[in-house]
């Protein structure tokens, strides 16, 4: 029978935290079975360490929100023009905006959950980007207002119904 | 932030009395029967840790095996209380009794020993014909303590080759997302589900993860900065960049099949539209101008086209868009909502999302738009992506308010769940072959 190296492969693999610094070194070993591993390259494996430490935290959870007393806006399902009943509120929206000439917000744009998280990400930012873009034309300066889309992440109503769907089809006003 | 090297080291070493065979199964023919195969109890050859360690190491070395053998699709296991070769027997061919084995109803047989040490572990396995009564492959594998499991992943993979002429899937990885810590975070495993790292804790909100064609980085949405931004962690050195952090979103970014361009989803302050992006020059290339919702783009694996999703049409559909001519066909037509496609790995077939009453199902059709096919009939499935080999499809699938993964052959039979440990977990992607 012959006795033969093949071949070596050694794979080196990431993932897993840890560091780097690899050391060669040759190797002989002779096993329990007769067989005999003629010098061979072997890396020598590392303790993998912890995990990534904690990142500063930029979005908080649920983070204070100053009360802007402005209208948030609803939407149909994968709809991002503004309902006849959004129109009034953002009339409205828009009459304390241009009274308040220092108050600068942040339009979030939401979604339901009934969708995938990118294109849903992209209709919260039509829907906000089609409030601001109201806005504008009622006299609200587009520099004081912010988007953000939380596309179905942020959800306002947690149960799976669509008393719930439709509160979180919104665009929602946050005090920047 | 210091460096994830991971390392894990694997050594190969044929065994003595190699046949060189051809291709064992043909994978291409007509499904056939799952071969019996015996596992014997791996033998401790020695080494120098505690037998409760030891008796644990063995029983996951193990396990692993087997579940990548019942796996494969090829094999069934055959019962332990079947075995009647006496235990001492050796785990060479000619020590091997072969007669038993078949009594055992085993046609076909591994035999493996193994030697844990505090710092290594090394594992001597073979497998064998038992009507040819022959060793058909045999290695040796020496690694790190730490993920035992990628010992018996290796030997999976090199098996499957030597069997069927076709790469294992064994090793390859898979990318998730889970809110599980109260934050969406993103998570990677081993294809089975085991050895889960999580790689972000910056307790935003962590999306959409995607693969280096390599396998060594990965693209990932992000709201760290408070707004989604496109981030590239390198798997390796653990850097951490963005990618396009510009006013609006930045998401959906994918590789190109050769790694130098990343197309994503802009929106810039006026719609969301297709770009792709030149990572060497910087070059940004706008695919789509409209006013509606261009997203989730995929690319053919020629690199020459690009899928995506689009409302133009009224409801979200997939559109491809060829990039030398920039001209755009529409390729879905039913369907009130058609999401995520994914390009199989041989450009022949793109799987999606689908839904008409809210609850998603994958379906997989021809590159070209024809023979849409349905794959998923229960619960609400999401996020298709492909194995390295095609074989199989990973998806989310979501009952009630939790979300698990499933993996199923890309003909829809056969889904199993996937159990990492997280839990609800979601939008998974499958690694490129990592060797």
């Amino acid at each position: 029978m012959k006795r033969r190296i093949f071949s070596v492969a050694v794979a080196v693999f990431f993932v897993a935290m840890g560091l780097s610094g690899c050391t060669k070194k040759a190797v002989r070993t002779d096993v329990g079975v007769g067989l005999t591993e003629k010098q061979a390259e072997v890396v020598k494996a590392e303790p993998v360490k912890g995990e990534t430490p904690a990142e500063q935290a930029v979005v908080d959870k649920s983070p204070e929100q100053k009360v802007t007393g402005l209208t948030d806006i609803f939407f149909d399902f994968d709809r991002y023009s503004v309902r006849d009943d959004g129109v009034k509120a953002l009339d409205t929206d828009a009459k304390l905006l241009t009274s308040k000439k220092d108050m600068r917000v942040v339009i979030e744009g939401h979604c339901d959950e009934r969708g995938t998280d990118e294109y849903n990400i992209a209709l919260g930012d039509k829907r906000a980007e089609a409030v601001k873009r109201y806005l504008t034309t009622r006299g609200v300066e587009a520099s004081r207002m912010k988007v953000v889309s939380y596309g179905n992440e942020r959800p306002f109503c947690g149960n799976h119904d669509e008393e719930c769907w439709q509160s979180n089809r919104r665009a929602h006003f946050v005090a920047n | 932030m210091r460096l994830f090297i991971s390392v894990l080291v694997i050594l190969a070493v044929f065994l003595s009395g190699e046949a060189r065979a051809k291709v064992y199964i043909d994978l291409s023919a007509p499904a056939v029967e799952r071969i019996p195969i015996a596992v014997q109890e791996f033998k401790d050859l020695g080494g120098s840790i505690p037998p409760e360690t030891l008796k644990a190491l063995r029983d996951e070395i193990m396990d692993t095996l087997k579940s990548d053998l019942v796996f494969s699709g090829i094999f069934k296991i055959v019962d332990k209380e079947a075995h009647i070769e006496d235990p001492k027997a050796g785990l060479t061919e000619a020590e091997t009794n072969f007669k038993d084995w078949r009594t055992s109803g085993a046609d076909t047989l591994i035999k493996a020993g193994f030697t844990a040490e505090k710092d290594r572990v090394t594992v001597e396995i073979r497998f064998f014909d038992c009507f040819k009564e022959k060793q058909i492959v045999g290695k040796k594998y020496i690694g790190s303590p730490n993920s035992p499991r990628r010992l018996m992943h290796y030997f999976a993979d090199q098996l499957y080759e030597e069997l069927t002429g076709r790469k294992g899937i064994f090793t390859s990885r898979i990318l998730f997302v889970s809110g599980k810590t109260g934050n969406k975070e993103i998570y990677i495993s081993d294809y089975d589900g085991k050895n889960v790292i999580q790689l972000t804790r910056n307790r935003s909100i962590n999306l959409s993860p995607q693969w280096s064609p390599d396998g060594k980085k990965i693209l990932y949405i992000s709201y760290k900065k408070g707004f989604p931004g496109l981030y590239m962690l390198d798997l390796r050195t653990g850097e951490d960049r963005a990618v396009s952090n510009k006013p609006g979103i930045n998401i959906g970014g994918r590789f190109s099949p050769d790694g130098n361009k990343i197309a994503l989803t802009l929106s810039g302050e006026k719609s969301p539209e297709l770009h792709v992006i030149d990572l060497n020059t910087g070059e940004d290339r706008k695919l789509t101008d409209n006013y509606g919702i261009d997203v989730s783009p995929t690319w053919s694996p020629d690199g020459k086209r690009i899928a995506f999703v689009s409302d133009t049409s009224g409801n979200p559909h997939i559109f491809v868009v060829d990039l030398g001519t920039a001209s755009v066909k529409r390729l879905t037509f039913d369907g009130k909502y058609n999401s995520s496609p994914s390009w199989s790995p041989d450009g022949k077939l793109i799987a999606f999302s689908r839904s008409d009453s809210g609850k998603f199902n994958i379906w997989v059709m021809r590159a070209n738009g024809s023979g849409a096919t349905q794959l998923t009939f229960s619960g609400s499935n999401r996020n298709p992506s492909w194995s390295p080999d095609g074989r199989y499809i990973i998806y989310s699938s979501s009952s009630g308010g939790a979300s698990s993964l499933f993996i199923m052959q890309s003909d829809g039979t056969g889904a199993r769940k996937i159990t990492t440990g997280v839990g609800n977990e979601t939008s998974p992607a499958w690694s490129p072959y990592l060797q």
